[in-house]
């Protein structure tokens, strides 16, 4: 939980930096793009890493997630999520160069972000889970 | 030298700093371009890779729990 408290902390900065242009340098919708990047990887990594400790899988620990929470627990708050990515990256998409940031980008991530705990929260640690999240940045 | 080579010289100094200006100012929106372009494909392929990964939980929530697991 620390750890994805960490994890969080940098994406949303970078989203509040290109809303509030403190980042003159740089593009701002550069700057959300490169934060749009790092929370995909990251939804991503919990995905995989749910997927690779379900029960019945050759990667699957001792402890492993059933099938059971991962479908009807597990799934529509990853389709929840990744629809909410989906979304957040069209919005940057569609924001033209040298235009802050809509503030709706942020909110998002912030459900994002709240999923993706819930979602971590749910799968049993295991050298497995931590190898796969650690690809997302979440250790 | 008379004045009107030095007319000539700082015309000629003159087109060369202008023309450099241009080129810089050119060679910047070059790269914006690009940049745009770079970040549109980033954007692109995040928006293809979630809606892949979206349908995978959707195709879960379907199957719903299996008859054989608690």
């Amino acid at each position: 939980m620390q750890t994805l408290r960490r994890l969080t902390v940098p994406i949303l900065a970078l989203i509040l930096l290109a809303g509030c242009g403190a980042l003159r340098g740089s593009s701002l919708r550069h700057v959300a793009t490169v934060g749009a990047a790092t929370a995909h990887s990251t939804l991503s990594a919990v995905q995989d890493a749910a997927d690779l400790v379900e029960c019945g899988k050759p990667t699957a620990p001792p402890q492993c997630l059933t099938t059971e929470v991962r479908n009807t627990v597990i799934a529509p708050k990853l389709s929840q999520a990744f629809a909410l990515d989906a979304q957040a990256a069209r919005t940057i998409r569609a924001t033209p160069e040298g235009m802050p940031t809509p503030a709706e980008v942020g909110v998002l991530y912030a459900e994002i972000t709240q999923l993706v705990r819930d979602v971590v929260a749910l799968i049993p640690r295991s050298t497995v889970a931590d190898a796969a999240l650690a690809k997302g940045g979440v250790k | 030298m008379t004045v009107a080579a030095i007319i000539a010289w700082i015309q000629v100094i003159q087109s060369v700093y202008q023309q450099g200006d241009a080129a810089v100012s050119q060679l910047k929106a070059v790269i914006r371009q690009r940049g745009i372009a770079a970040d549109d494909a980033t954007l692109d392929g995040i928006i293809a890779d979630a809606e892949v990964r979206k349908a995978r939980e959707d195709a879960r929530i379907a199957a719903g729990a299996p008859p054989d697991q608690p």
